[in-house]
């Protein structure tokens, strides 16, 4: 009989003991967790990710697209011939919607603020306010409503559109949160450091200091976005500009180098990708040269015939200029928010609020910056235009043209330049029922009611 | 009355309840005939006492002797059988004593396989009358007939709705296996392959990780040597392949391999050599020249071209099309699909050794196939070298410990096809007639020309040829794949009790497949040189326990209840460079190149299961199964870590007379079964990860900047959102049919009708960005397969000397997508990505359709360019072609429905005859409906290369000459002229229309011929040594009707890794083969 039992207990018991033992098989590491994907991020490596994604943003599609829209550049092929005339699908700026929000977005600053503030880094959780406050200021620019209070959060998954009017409410509160926090002076407050690609890159500045000027220059700029419907904003911006962005070499400008992986996005698309899809836009040819200003050859690069030509709306038949070797060189760091923009802004606000030698002054100083000659007196129409130039290739033009139908380009057709961008249709609309489809979207923005003339 | 509820330990081939007490003086020895009832000698049938598993085989003779050892004969009762697949099993009693005991047999057909072993799965078996669903058979003489290496081809039309599709006719291409129609989105849709109860990778990898370009790859069970299998068992729906779980939701292929007998050893060698030819090719002409319309509409040829050396050295054609002017009379042309093809051979062979005695089984065997292409030129080949060993041995009367090893080496050299600028067919069917690619290198500089690079300079070193010379793809480029796989299983088997079995088998599968491909400098998609070089591992461990006890209450009443466990791990690794421009012009090595791009990844996967499974017998008539699984995948949510699989299935016999008198009904079974099955969720979507190396795309248009800057390691948070929830796909079905004999053996089928609906299929579906996150993978597609499937076999002639037998296949499966929550498609993550015709799941259509664009036609609501479609088409029928005033048709830009690849029923005729020694064979597979993208014919017509634009400057009407069909709209009965305008316009495949080059793929295939003879004279043993030689001719595919117009209607350029099917661009063709074979055996 005991033979029958170790025979019964052998074959119960080996196999038990196989059954068990293996508890934590479906969740051993490499089996229940991506090994190919890390599934945490530390700041430092978001910061980077975040600031070459808003590079792409700031510097690449829209930039493109909008100097064609202020004339300053024409699209001449193919698809770029279109979108110079405003035709564009509901899906044509899907990926710069993504950059806005997805990863190297919105995501990714939230995470940077959060890490930050855990580690008591108040400079660092500055910077990501700083950074929040770009990218959600210019989804507001080009999009007006936008999800903004309810986006990225874990428990939303459709967000509902917030007025673009307290999405600027809330980017300077943002950004008057990011230049309390960047005083910080703790020990725990060491900030980004090398790691910053646009400010942390020269060792010798004060990067907490050049991130502080950003974010006035910034709270200027968006005060000026809610200028045509509330005048009081010229002189609140008029307030931060005077803390702003003091001299060139503070200015924001991309990071970019020879290496491949990190040309500058204008090369990239102007001579490697895409080379005759746009050239030299006619209006701002015409301009410079009327007004014999060197940034002519400084912007534009001659023609085959040795001309610099700009090309009509639409592109025409004739040979545009590209953008000049210096601005279309791999490592150019493209400006983005600018000490011409910032004293340009006090030169507009100070007209506003009828002080004309603070215009001049700043106006001059700007001018002397690039190289120009400065004026004797400056009228509204001298500060864009001024504006227009020295913010080549910017987005901001296009803001400031909206707001001050300055300079008096012809837009390309009776429906006037765009004043806003489609919610993209497989980025956003599809799986989100709070957007209103093209048909019921608005034409203007709240912050720019009034449509410059067009023929 | 014999007990059949040990079988399933019989094919274990393990239980020995030896009665070891008394010990007998002598040996018994067992020694007969084995015949068929007409007095046909049958050899090979396997002849075993039932209580002690000893047993041997019949020779050619039919005789057998098996000698029992004298420690073992104590005058006790045994039962000898007699088991030969195709017969009944019979069984004769004795009382074992010491001397010779004589026992003839005369074995009675069984073409309705009653009680032969099948393969249930999960170290299960049963016998075939017991069976409550479908399991279809392939035994290893089908195998040997198909000659094919590749054994998913070696089941083409062998059982219905089991459909195979080849890649190309490349050595060593992929073959794509569909069971039942498609259950997927997000997969590749191929069934689970198990080896003697180990599941084995069948993965396709592509060397360059594309599914529209780059070589053909194998799916990894090619690498099975055919001669190495016994039989085949198909679980096609769930309710067959529930026991599997998670794994078997597109079904199960259980792999049975040869196995030793006891007996005297015996030698096997096969040989067989194949002259193979590429099928059809692609109509050309060879009119026309290199040239296009000038500006008052005539041919022109450029001044620059290929017969005009002093246009310049470096002239570069910009002109690529051939719709110049007519060739002057006597200009050379050359045809460029035959001159890349010549006869290729496959040369296969094997040998093994088998044998054993009363406690020792082995089984050895070799196997070396040399496959050389196809095409001109060194690169186009394929070897696979295989050894295997099995053996098993009783360590105690109540222990069998067993053995299966295979080693497999395959090695070969690929060559480049698809959409592809260096691929064979993209760049010769371009080519202009009157260039000669033959001289693929410039006489001068020794550099590559191609037709839209003539001559180039000793300086043009990297400067772009368009499209690669073919020549120059075959002889020049390197595409090689070296791989050594091991696998193979130990297993034991413990009889605690006579009724309890308890068995353990641990398997593993693991290779490591070496690729590099080599683009020398000048090669078109990348004219400074590139490598790729990509490494493959993987390894699969897996733990397979189950306990069986079985019980006889009654005779009319007994039962089984099987309890076991699984635990599987997975491991995929890929490690991918790839390395820009060569350094020096040799070798193919990384460090010869600038700009390396890594790409390695890993895959672990580990699931643990629970089985159980419970039978019931009753009266012999009613046979019951249950059973039930529970999964657990490291790929599910951690808040669904585990999932049931049930099955319940029952098979009643109500009509049994085929010993006794056959009537027009003699056999008559019904039978029902319910299952469940899933498909497992890709791995790590349950995590939330932030993605490294990434570029950051500035919109569409090229540009980019890579996430890592200055030194500086960036990250991302990933795309997709983390979906903590997903569960597998699950398939549930129910099915039902019944398995039918008349007159006796003289026929008998089977009708089977099947309903399965997939829930919960997985796909990425799009969230709102504005929520950080694009996609998120969701158990939200609903899909229906439903079908029926027939079989019928008649045998009008049953003489000893002479049979015939028929057999009929017919399947249908329709497939419809029901819901893909809220989406009207998805597409289909796995290939099949063209502009204008691309692969999706399309609600309400069959999944893997194929959405684009049409031309406008009357009834759709159209509005084009301000003009109301249907308005102006009037009383025309819905669907005619709308004609403008033009005179042609245009295009209507919505997004639609233009082809489905799923057929609209399969069948296959097969027959036999047997006349003496000699046997003929034949098998036709049958493809209705079902259609393919000829997207090579769309290219070609823009090139003007195609022979359908030989009637280029003719006028045509459309909706008669043209199009044929109803038209209506201002220009319709206009006639126009068809010219490049046309062809390289909305008539080409550049154009934006897809839907006019999708085409019917509609076949019939000779797929296999065989004429056989055997000599086993007592002349040859004496003579020559061996107990028989099988002499045989067989030819394979070697017709096809179709009304196709490309290379093949059964070709696919992605192959067997993506899902969908009908995909033909620029695809390597398709081969026949005419096969000699001798097999000697001893």
């Amino acid at each position: 009989m005991s033979n029958r039992y170790t025979k019964l207990a052998l074959s119960v018991l080996l196999p038990a003991m196989l059954l068990v033992g293996c508890s934590d098989w479906l969740t051993s590491p490499k089996a229940k967790s991506d090994p190919n994907n890390p599934t945490t991020a530390g700041r430092d490596q978001l910061l980077v990710g975040v600031e070459t994604a808003q590079t792409t943003l700031q510097t690449g599609d829209i930039a493109r697209l909008l100097s064609m829209w202020v004339q300053s550049m024409a699209g001449t092929q193919r698809q770029y011939s279109l979108l110079d005339n405003y035709q564009f699908d509901e899906d044509a700026f899907s990926p710069d919607w993504s950059l806005v929000y997805t990863g190297g977005g919105l995501v990714d600053i939230r995470t940077i603020e959060s890490q930050a503030l855990d580690a008591g880094d108040s400079v660092y959780a500055g910077v990501g306010y700083v950074l929040e406050a770009l990218t959600m200021g210019t989804a507001a620019d080009l999009w007006g409503d936008i999800p903004y209070s309810q986006a990225v959060s874990d428990s939303v998954i459709t967000p509902e559109l917030d007025p673009q009017q307290q999405v600027y409410a809330m980017i300077q509160a943002k950004l008057d949160t990011a230049i309390t926090f960047l005083q910080c002076t703790s020990a725990t407050c060491a900030g980004p450091g090398a790691i910053d690609l646009w400010y942390g890159q020269d060792a010798n500045t004060d990067d907490a200091a050049q991130w502080t000027e950003l974010a006035h220059t910034l709270k200027a700029r968006y005060y000026m976005h809610t200028a045509e419907v509330d005048p009081g904003s010229y002189a609140l911006a008029l307030a931060q500009a005077d803390s702003g962005i003091s001299t060139p070499d503070n200015d924001l400008r991309s990071y970019q180098s020879t290496d491949p992986n990190e040309w500058n996005l204008w090369y990239q698309f102007m001579v490697i990708q895409r080379s005759g899809y746009t050239g030299a836009g006619q209006y701002m040819v015409n301009l410079l040269k009327s007004d014999d200003d060197p940034r002519l050859q400084q912007y534009y690069a001659p023609n085959s015939q040795g001309q610099i030509v700009g090309a009509p709306v639409g592109g025409g038949s004739v040979s545009a200029s590209d953008v000049s070797a210096t601005r279309l060189a791999p490592d150019f760091h493209q400006p983005m928010v600018t000490y011409a923009e910032n004293q340009l802004i006090i030169a507009e606000a100070a007209l506003h609020d009828g002080d004309p030698g603070t215009a001049l002054t700043a106006y001059n100083a700007e001018r002397s910056s690039q190289g120009v000659p400065t004026a004797g007196s400056v009228t509204l129409p001298d500060v864009m235009t001024e504006k227009y130039i020295a913010l080549f290739q910017q987005i901001e033009p296009w803001n400031d043209y909206k707001r001050t139908c300055l300079p008096a380009i012809t837009p390309a057709r009776s429906s006037g330049v765009p004043g806003r961008l489609l919610y993209p249709l497989s980025t956003e609309r599809n799986a989100n029922p709070n957007i209103p489809a093209p048909s019921d979207q608005p034409q203007r923005n709240w912050n720019d009611p009034n449509p410059c003339p067009a023929p | 009355m014999r007990r059949r509820l040990l079988e399933f330990s019989a094919i274990l081939g393990a239980l020995a309840l030896m009665a070891p007490t008394a010990h007998a003086q002598q040996e018994a020895v067992l020694t007969g005939h084995v015949t068929s009832e007409g007095g046909t000698p049958l050899p090979n049938a396997s002849v075993f006492i039932e209580q002690t598993r000893e047993g041997t085989l019949t020779g050619v003779d039919g005789a057998y002797r098996l000698v029992v050892p004298a420690a073992r004969v104590t005058g006790q009762q045994v039962t000898l059988s007699v088991r030969l697949i195709g017969y009944r099993q019979e069984s004769d009693t004795l009382a074992l004593t010491a001397g010779t005991h004589t026992h003839d047999f005369t074995l009675v057909a069984n073409p309705l396989r009653l009680g032969e072993v099948v393969v249930t799965g999960q170290g299960l078996t049963t016998t075939r009358e017991k069976l409550g669903n479908v399991i279809n058979t392939v035994d290893s003489a089908a195998i040997t007939r198909s000659n094919e290496t590749n054994v998913v081809n070696a089941i083409a039309a062998k059982a219905p709705n089991v459909e195979v599709t080849s890649q190309a006719g490349d050595p060593g291409a992929s073959s794509y296996i569909r069971i039942r129609g498609p259950k997927t989105i997000s997969g590749t849709g191929q069934p689970l392959f198990v080896v003697d109860g180990v599941p084995i990778d069948n993965s396709t990898l592509n060397t360059e990780g594309s599914t529209t370009q780059g070589t053909v790859s194998p799916n990894r069970a090619s690498d099975i040597n055919p001669d190495d299998i016994a039989s085949i068992d198909i679980l096609k729906g769930a309710a067959a392949a529930a026991i599997y779980g998670a794994r078997a939701g597109q079904g199960v292929v259980l792999i049975t391999t040869k196995k030793g007998q006891s007996g005297p050893t015996r030698y096997s060698l096969r040989s067989s050599y194949s002259f193979d030819d590429v099928t059809n090719g692609v109509p050309l002409q060879t009119k026309y020249g290199l040239g296009g319309l000038d500006e008052n509409g005539v041919p022109q040829s450029p001044e620059c071209n290929s017969l005009n050396p002093a246009a310049g050295l470096d002239c570069y054609a910009g002109v690529t099309t051939s719709f110049g002017p007519e060739l002057p009379a006597g200009t050379p042309t050359y045809n460029h699909w035959d001159d890349l093809f010549d006869t290729g051979h496959t040369w296969d062979n094997n040998l093994s050794i088998s044998g054993g005695n009363d406690r020792t089984l082995f089984y050895l065997s070799g196997g070396r196939t040399n496959t050389d292409g196809t095409m001109v030129g060194p690169n186009n080949w394929y070897d696979k070298t295989t050894v295997r060993l099995n053996a098993s041995h009783q360590v105690f009367d109540n222990l069998r410990a067993g053995l299966d090893i295979s080693y497999v080496d395959t090695r070969g050299h690929y060559t480049q096809m698809g959409s592809n600028v260096d691929g064979l067919l993209l760049g010769s069917l371009r080519t202009p007639p009157e260039f000669n690619n033959a001289e693929y290198l410039d006489p001068t500089s020794k550099l590559q020309r191609s037709y839209r690079f003539p001559f180039p300079s000793v300086a043009s070193t990297t400067d772009s040829r368009g499209y690669d010379n073919p020549f120059f793809v075959l002889n020049e480029d390197l595409n090689q794949s070296n791989l050594s796989r091991t696998y193979g299983n130990v297993n034991l088997s413990y009889d605690p009790f006579d009724w309890l079995n308890v068995r353990e088998t641990f398997g593993a599968d693991y290779y490591t497949d070496q690729r590099l491909e080599g683009f020398p400098l000048t090669s078109s998609g990348q004219p400074t040189g590139q490598v790729f070089r990509t490494d493959f591992m993987n390894y699969q461990l897996d733990q397979n326990l189950i306990a069986t006890a079985t019980h006889t209450f009654n005779p009319s009443f007994s039962g089984s209840l099987t309890i076991g466990q699984n635990v599987n791990a997975r491991n995929f690794q890929q490690v991918r460079v790839q390395g820009i421009t060569l350094v020096a012009p040799q070798p193919f090595n990384l460090l010869n190149t600038i700009n390396w791009t890594p790409d390695d990844s890993s895959v672990q996967v580990h699931s643990e299961s629970y089985f159980a499974q419970a039978t019931a017998d009753l009266f012999d008539r009613l046979h019951l199964t249950a059973a039930i699984r529970n999964d657990g995948f490291s790929t599910f949510g951690s808040s669904s870590r585990r999932h049931w699989f049930p099955k319940a299935s029952a098979a009643f016999t109500v009509l049994d007379n085929t010993n006794e008198n056959p009537g027009l009904l003699s056999f008559l079974k019904l039978r029902a079964a319910y299952g469940e099955t899933g498909t497992e969720p890709p791995a790590y979507s349950t995590d939330q990860v932030y993605l490294v190396g990434q570029f950051i795309l500035d919109a569409g248009w090229g540009s980019a900047l890579f996430a890592n800057q200055n030194g500086l390691g960036g990250l991302l948070a990933g795309f997709t959102r983390a979906q903590p929830n997903l569960g597998p796909e699950r398939t549930k079905e129910v099915e039902a049919g019944a398995d039918f004999g008349f007159f006796g053996a003289r026929g008998d089928g089977s009708l089977t009708l099947y309903n399965d609906r997939t829930v919960g299929a997985i796909f990425l579906a799009p969230l709102a960005n504005s929520t950080g996150y694009g996609q998120q993978a969701q158990n939200a597609g609903t899909i229906r397969n439903r079908g029926v499937e027939v079989a019928l076999n008649v045998r009008p002639i049953m003489n000893p000397d002479l049979t015939w037998e028929i057999g009929l296949q017919w399947a249908r499966n329709q497939n419809q997508v029901l819901d893909l929550s809220g989406q009207q498609f998805v597409d289909l993550p796995t290939g099949g990505y063209f502009t204008g015709a691309i692969a999706t799941a399309w609600k309400g259509s069959g999944l893997g359709v194929i959405r684009g664009a049409d031309f406008a036609r009357c009834g759709r609501g159209l509005n084009i360019d301000g003009v109301n479609i249907d308005q102006a088409c009037g009383n025309a029928p819905k669907g005619a072609l709308y004609i403008d005033s033009t005179g042609f048709p245009v295009v209507d830009p919505t997004n639609r429905v233009i082809a489905d690849g799923n057929p609209k029923w399969t069948g296959s005729v097969r027959t036999a005859v047997t006349w003496h020694k000699i046997q003929l064979s034949g098998l036709l597979d049958i493809r209705h409906g079902g259609q393919t993208w000829n997207g090579t014919r769309g290219a070609l017509v823009s090139f003007g290369t195609s022979a359908f634009t030989l009637d280029r400057g003719v006028q045509r009407t459309f909706g008669q000459d043209i199009m044929p069909g109803a038209v209506a709209g201002p220009g319709a009965g206009d006639p126009v002229v068809i010219d490049e305008n046309w062809y390289a316009g909305n008539g080409g495949g550049f154009g934006p229309v897809a839907s006019q080059f999708i085409e019917d793929a509609s076949f019939v295939k000779l797929r296999e011929i065989s004429l056989g003879y055997t000599l086993d004279q007592p002349w040859v043993t004496r003579n020559l040594g061996f107990s028989s030689i099988d002499l045989r001719v067989a030819g394979r595919n070697l017709h096809t009707w179709t009304d196709y117009t490309g290379i093949d209607p059964e070709s696919n350029l992605g192959g067997a890794a993506v899902l969908i099917q009908g995909i033909d661009y620029f695809n390597n063709p398709q081969t026949r083969s005419f096969v000699i074979s001798v097999g000697l055996n001893r």
